[in-house]
């Protein structure tokens, strides 16, 4: 009998539970200074999105900063039928992606893409077990920093939301104002161009090889 | 299921977002093609590596972040007039 791959865990939608909704309150009942707080939950994420998606450290710190006070600014109008996290993380990405497209590197993310054969990949390599233990992290975390700025930008912001920052496709095609299938046929690209890429590195012999 | 409809289902599969009978039949396919199986598990295994290690990935240099704070507090100072 064929060994059976073990089934990947089902994923529940997200408890309706939004722990910054109390910070988010005081700011709005005039405690500002709570808004710190708020911001310091948020600031490593909000970077690392800006970062991933622009790829330019000036432009993901000034969409960083220029995210965080936009949301101060418009706090009132966060209805709170979002967790706040995903309303704030909205706005860092419309900020990231304005500065791409004012670089010219993100000008269409409605380019067709076709699902066509040449997705299959011609060779695929098993990998070695467990083979991102022979880097130091530090190594590792320059090689998926590499080989994510190396995706095309449709990609990467679409991959960048969905697996970095564990979004649902509802929410990315929400940030990114594309549909669901787009999203989807996006997300397959990125993930199969991310593992072609890491297999350079963590591959054993060739299929069919010793 | 051939290797293209399997490559067509197999995204939504990792999330565990197909169907039983979609999972059932790419379950068959990978057991007896080894090609779409190591695609799979590796691809499995990619994601896996970027999620341990997504809190280090791109991070926030303390000059970047220092510059964040001096900024928000300035703003929120002149709000607070």
């Amino acid at each position: 009998m064929p060994e059976r791959v073990p089934l990947p865990p089902i994923t529940e939608p997200e408890a309706g539970q939004d722990q910054d909704r109390g910070l988010v309150n005081e700011v709005l009942a005039g405690k500002l200074n709570a808004f710190e707080e708020l911001v310091r939950r948020h600031d490593r994420r909000i970077y690392r999105v800006t970062l991933a998606i622009t790829q330019n450290k000036e432009d993901a710190e000034d969409a960083m900063q220029d995210a965080f006070l936009k949301a101060l600014e418009h706090l009132h109008q966060f209805a709170g039928h979002a967790r706040f996290s995903t309303w704030l993380t909205r706005i860092a990405v419309n900020e990231a992606l304005q500065r791409l497209r004012k670089r010219g590197r993100f000008d269409s993310l409605e380019e067709p893409i076709d699902l066509g054969d040449s997705l299959v990949p011609q060779q695929v390599e098993d990998w070695r077990d467990n083979p991102e233990q022979q880097y130091a992290k530090e190594e590792l975390r320059r090689l998926l920093e590499k080989a994510i700025g190396a995706l095309p930008a449709i990609y990467r912001a679409v991959f960048v939301l969905r697996d970095l920052e564990h979004l649902s496709n509802e929410e990315a095609a929400a940030m990114l104002e594309l549909s669901v299938p787009a999203i989807k046929s996006r997300l397959l690209r990125a993930r199969l161009m991310m593992r072609e890429r890491l297999s350079r590195h963590f591959a054993a012999a060739r299929l069919g090889g010793s | 299921m051939d290797c293209r409809k399997f490559l067509e289902e197999f995204s939504d599969f990792i999330d565990g977002q197909s169907t039983i009978g979609i999972r059932e039949a790419i379950q068959e396919h990978i057991a007896l093609c080894k090609k779409c199986e190591v695609l799979y598990s590796s691809t499995q295994r990619t994601l896996r590596i970027v999620g341990d290690h997504s809190e280090e990935t791109f991070e926030l240099p303390a000059d970047a972040s220092a510059r964040l704070y001096d900024r928000l507090r300035t703003r929120l100072k002149e709000l607070e007039k």
